[in-house]
Order: structure tokens, then C-alpha cells, then sequence
């Protein structure tokens, strides 16, 4: 497995290309439709999400069942946020819309010894961001790319297929556990039904890649843990703990929430960001003679 | 599932630039052995019996009805060239990188033979001199490709089925819903697919594709106006025939078809399992090797000089 550094220091993506259009909508989205989103608050409660979508507490949603029996989760799905570009407060910039943080709490409680490398991954992000060289986002980010994503739901597994990359997830719900000790660039995902929740845990990571394109980083000591609740018709509360010992000195957590693609016609196209990136930069900055005709 | 970084590798032995061998079905795993077909890579005998054993078989059926196709799948396909070819046709013989050789997955035209335009004919052998195989540089294999190599997982729903493979980890999510397709502004990697059944056989129509996949290893290519039409159906328990039918008046004087079957993997339990699998993560070596001959990416036929694509515009 390559590192993700050696290959990425020389490539460069215009992060300008990836998708404004729904991110501009994502940050209208959250200031408008979550007033009480915030780290400040500690990040949102339960009661604020369900009064954003249009429920009360009260009058609470209760959560569709698939043929299976399953609480039904599935349909396309996407973020409204900049999380993507940094899961933290942070304001806008060439290419990248301002957005209020996801961590809950506000801070991630860095190793005072990975402070440094946050930073200098913050400083090289353009060519050091796994994803500017089309590597695999890695779990959470690949949830919170501005990028939609399809849930399909099983006794025995849940499937998330995305648009960016062509990744998918196969989440095994049948009490296996994890793989032992392989490394796997979007982790080793095991799920069960926790109620309404699905709850993903996720190890098995590689440490080449990141949260965010700001540089937040962990090793591959890795854990997540994703809570999926859908708590109206139109949206998930996502809520994710990260734990790595090696990079943290305690578990902290994000939380957002997953906006259905309602159009009747959603579905997911494609990012080919690979195939993009070669074609039009090559290899390492070495794109080969250009094709016939052009 | 144990293919790991092989796939990569064995796409990527593209060695001196040339050809690569892609892993034979037996990488994959056991299979259930065909019953009614046994014919698997004759693929004239096994769409011959096949058309024949259609119809007989009773498959089990999904809850909604229809016949369950859901689990782990591996194509009989070599998809090193669509066409015959002879052990010695692309260096020498037993070569790593050269397969022994194999049938021609086309059941129509009778010969074999892809119905390629004169000129396309004319200049394909010099494709792989030329340009990059795209699955060598880790790209999408394209829709029309999809089950010929590797194992492969169906996903299926009433209204939706989702093809899904662990290799490039690429997908198909094929609406049943009877949606239309999208615009013909999109032109895409996996192309844009619909799905009905026909009493027991699912049928797939896929448009919209770019033009930059190949069939196989070989430069046997499609132009971006190119539809396909899929045919999925049981012949015995753990057998699906698997037929698709290519039209592109743009690159082939006549709609082709090629078959083969879909056998039923005979794995179980975490060796069945689906895993995400590093891939362009991986891809650098082996394109760097292909960049160092001045290879090209495929342009597609459409990216070829003008001449060579003399009508586009054909329906």
C-alpha cells in the first residue's frame, strides 16, 4: 500500500471543482434550519433537531420499517454542511464555503505531540489531502463529502454506495466480528440495530487518511463509531465517536445531520475522481502525451 | 475474500507495456458447478444449451415474487480478449502474462467476430501499442464489462438491484422502477441503467456510457453512443445466463451479442464477504511502466481524428 503522502505531495486538485453548487446550499441550509447547531452549545441536542425537522419532542417521529422488519433508512442521502473541508468552525476562503463546526465541544483533543503534524498537514493541505491525489476519504469523511450517497438495507448487511469514487461500504449486521489486523483504507465497518439506530463500529484503518481537508488527521489505531437515527422523514442524525489513543487523549465526537435527496428523480451520478484526476493532471504531475485529436 | 491486492497487480503486470493477464475465475474462490449447461467456457455451447434449458427451470423466488438472484456471483467471462485467441497470439506461449488462450465470448455474429466498421478493424491491433488498457490505469471497467471478470455481489430489492464488486470497488445501481434515463449529457464511466423483468428474466438497458472503457485487455473498445441490453436468466439453481447485446452503429455495422454464464460462488460466511479494497490507492507502479513507453490514454473513438468517427450523430 502506498503511502498516501508520497504519491499526494506532488499532485495538486482545484478543490474550486468539487461541487460548489450544493455547498452553497449546505451553508444557507444550516444557518437557516439549525439556529441552535454549534460547538458553543456543546453541539445539538436531540429536542433542537427534532423541533428543525418539523417535530416535537412530543409528537415523536416514529421511524418506518422495511420489508425485513429493519428501521427503514434507506434513500439517497447528503450532507449539508462544509465538514469536508474542516470539521471545525472556520470562515470562507478561495473555493471553500465558511461553515460552523461538527465537533461537539468545539475542540479535538490533540496529543500535544500530533499538534504539530496537524499543522503542517494544514500548511501542505493542497497536496498532502489523501483526496486532492483521489485516495479513499476513509470513514466518517466519506460521509460528509458534499457528495450524495445511497443507502440499501438487509438482514444481513447494510450498503452504502457513493458517488464520490464509486466507494461503497458494506456494513455486516449478522454479529461477525472484525477482520483481524487487515488494514483496509475505509476501515472494516460491523453493524447492529441499536432500536431506530444503526450503529456502525469501524476499525482496521490504515492512518493515511484524514477527517477533513484542514489536516485533521488520526492513526491507524483508529476507531469509529457512527450512530445512523432518522429522526423525520427528510433527515438522519449522524453522530460519530472517534477514539485513537495514539493521536487523542480522549474519544470526542461529531454530530450532523443527512438531508434526503427528495427530488423524485435523485439519484446518484457519478465523481470519478480518479479517472478525472489522471486524464486531466497524469501521474505525479506527468500526464502522458495527449490523445490523438486533441 | 481473497483477492486483495492481486487485483491491482495482476491488472497492473501490464509487463513491458504490453498485455496483462486478468485472474482466471479459479482466484476466486469454488463455484457451484453448472448442471444444466456444463459448457461454461465454450460460450457458443453454453448460450446454445442454454437458450434451449430457459424455461424449464423453476427458480426460488425473492418474497415480492421474483426469482432470487441476491448473493455472491462470479462471471465465467476471461475478458482478455472478447475474441478467440491462441496461446501464442500475444507473445510467447505460457508467459506470465499471457493467458493460454481462450473461445470467443461472441454468440452472434456466428464467426465470433466483433462486426467492427473496416476502419476501426484496421487500426485496433495498434491499439495496445498505443494506449494505456484503462483497467490497467484503474479506471471503471465500464457496464459492458462488469461481469465478465471477477465476483461480483446482487443486491436485490423490488424496485432496485445493485450490482456491486469488490474490484475497483464499482457499482450499478439499476433502478426497476421504470424511471426514464437520464439526459444524453451525461456521459459516464458505469453509464445509466434501467431495469424490468420480463416474466423470469431480468432485463437491464444501459445508455449514457463515455466511451473510454474497454471490453478486455486487448483494445476491443465501444464509442460513447453505444446501448446495451442485458439478460438475466436462471438455468439451474446456481447458473444464470448472462447475455448482453451491444448496439453502436457509430463503431459496428450490426447489434452484437456475447454470453456467458453466471455461476454461483460457493463460499461462505467471511470468505463471501464483500470487503472494500484498495485499488487506485495502489495503481501508481504499474501505470508509471505504461507512462514510461509514451503511452496514451484511450481517447475513444470519439476522441480519435475526425475521420475516424464519419457518424456520430446516428441515432
Amino acid at each position: 500500500m502506498s503511502g498516501a503522502g508520497q504519491v499526494c505531495a506532488e499532485r495538486r486538485v482545484a478543490r474550486g471543482r468539487v461541487a460548489p453548487a450544493p455547498l452553497a446550499l449546505a451553508v444557507i441550509g444550516l444557518t437557516l434550519a439549525l439556529p441552535v447547531w454549534g460547538p458553543a452549545s456543546g453541539g445539538p441536542d436531540l429536542p433542537a433537531v427534532l423541533a428543525a425537522a418539523g417535530q416535537s419532542p412530543q409528537d415523536r417521529y416514529v421511524t418506518p420499517r422495511t420489508a425485513d422488519g429493519l428501521p427503514d433508512l434507506q434513500g439517497v442521502w447528503q450532507v449539508m454542511n462544509s465538514a469536508a473541508w474542516d470539521v471545525r468552525d472556520h470562515n470562507g476562503a478561495l473555493g471553500v464555503p465558511a461553515g460552523k463546526g461538527v465537533v461537539i465541544g468545539g475542540e479535538i483533543p490533540y496529543r500535544p505531540e500530533a499538534v504539530p503534524r496537524q499543522q503542517r498537514n494544514y500548511r501542505e493541505r493542497a497536496t498532502a489531502d489523501p483526496v486532492s491525489s483521489c485516495k479513499a476519504p476513509g470513514v466518517p469523511r466519506i460521509t460528509y463529502m458534499p457528495f450524495p450517497f445511497q443507502i440499501f438495507e438487509t438482514p444481513e448487511y447494510v450498503l452504502m454506495a457513493y458517488e464520490f469514487g464509486f466507494h461503497q461500504r458494506f456494513i455486516y449486521t449478522d454479529g461477525s466480528a472484525h477482520l483481524d489486523g487487515i488494514p483496509i483504507w475505509m476501515g472494516d465497518s460491523r453493524g447492529r440495530w441499536d432500536g431506530d439506530s444503526l450503529v456502525v463500529d469501524t476499525r482496521n484503518f490504515t492512518g493515511d487518511t484524514w477527517f477533513d481537508h484542514a489536516g485533521n488527521f488520526h492513526s491507524a489505531a483508529l476507531r469509529v463509531v457512527e450512530r445512523f437515527t432518522r429522526v423525520s422523514h427528510e433527515h438522519l442524525d449522524y453522530e460519530v465517536t472517534i477514539e485513537d489513543p495514539d493521536t487523542f487523549t480522549r474519544p470526542w465526537q461529531m454530530r450532523m445531520l443527512l438531508y434526503r435527496r427528495a427530488e423524485p428523480d435523485a439519484q446518484l451520478l457519478e465523481y470519478a475522481c480518479w479517472e478525472h484526476l489522471m486524464y486531466e493532471k497524469g501521474l505525479n504531475g506527468t500526464t502522458p502525451p495527449p490523445p490523438f485529436g486533441r | 475474500m481473497r483477492v486483495r491486492g492481486a487485483l491491482a497487480a495482476g491488472l497492473a503486470a501490464a509487463v513491458a507495456g504490453t498485455l496483462s493477464a486478468v485472474a482466471g475465475a479459479q482466484q476466486f474462490g469454488p463455484v457451484y458447478p453448472a448442471s444444466a449447461c456444463t459448457q461454461v467456457k465454450d460460450y457458443a455451447a453454453f448460450h446454445r444449451c442454454a437458450l434451449e434449458a430457459i424455461g424449464r427451470f423453476e427458480p426460488a423466488r425473492t418474497p415480492d415474487g421474483r426469482p432470487d438472484m441476491r448473493g455472491l456471483w462470479i462471471g465465467s467471462g476471461l475478458a482478455f480478449d472478447l475474441e478467440e485467441f491462441t496461446p501464442t497470439q500475444y507473445g510467447p506461449e505460457g508467459a506470465p502474462a499471457n493467458p493460454a488462450g481462450g473461445k470467443s465470448h461472441i454468440v452472434d455474429p456466428p464467426d465470433g467476430r466483433i462486426p467492427y466498421h473496416p476502419w476501426i478493424r484496421d487500426i485496433k491491433p495498434h491499439f495496445i501499442d498505443v494506449y494505456i488498457p484503462p483497467a490497467t490505469g484503474c479506471f471503471q471497467f465500464g457496464p459492458q464489462r462488469f461481469f465478465l471478470l471477477g465476483q461480483f455481489l446482487i443486491h436485490q430489492q423490488k424496485d432496485v438491484i445493485v450490482f456491486t464488486t469488490e474490484r475497483y470497488h464499482g457499482h450499478r445501481i439499476v433502478p426497476l422502477d421504470g424511471r426514464p434515463h437520464l439526459g444524453s449529457a451525461f456521459a459516464l464511466w458505469m453509464g445509466d441503467s434501467r431495469g424490468r423483468w420480463e416474466g423470469d428474466t431480468l432485463v437491464v438497458e444501459t445508455r449514457n456510457l463515455n466511451g473510454l472503457t474497454w471490453f478486455d485487455q486487448v483494445g476491443n473498445v465501444l464509442s460513447a453512443n453505444a446501448t446495451l441490453e442485458e439478460r438475466f436468466t436462471f438455468i439451474d439453481a446456481n447458473t444464470i445466463h448472462h447475455q448482453e447485446t451491444i448496439t453502436d452503429p457509430a463503431a459496428f455495422t450490426r447489434p452484437w451479442t456475447i454470453a456467458h454464464a453466471l455461476q454461483r460462488s460457493a463460499l461462505k460466511g467471511r470468505e463471501a464477504e464483500i470487503w472494500y479494497e484498495d485499488n487506485v490507492e495502489n495503481c501508481s507502479d504499474a501505470l508509471q511502466s505504461q507512462f514510461n513507453l509514451k503511452k496514451r490514454w484511450w481517447p475513444g473513438l470519439h476522441g480519435l481524428a475526425p475521420w475516424a468517427v464519419p457518424d456520430r450523430s446516428t441515432p
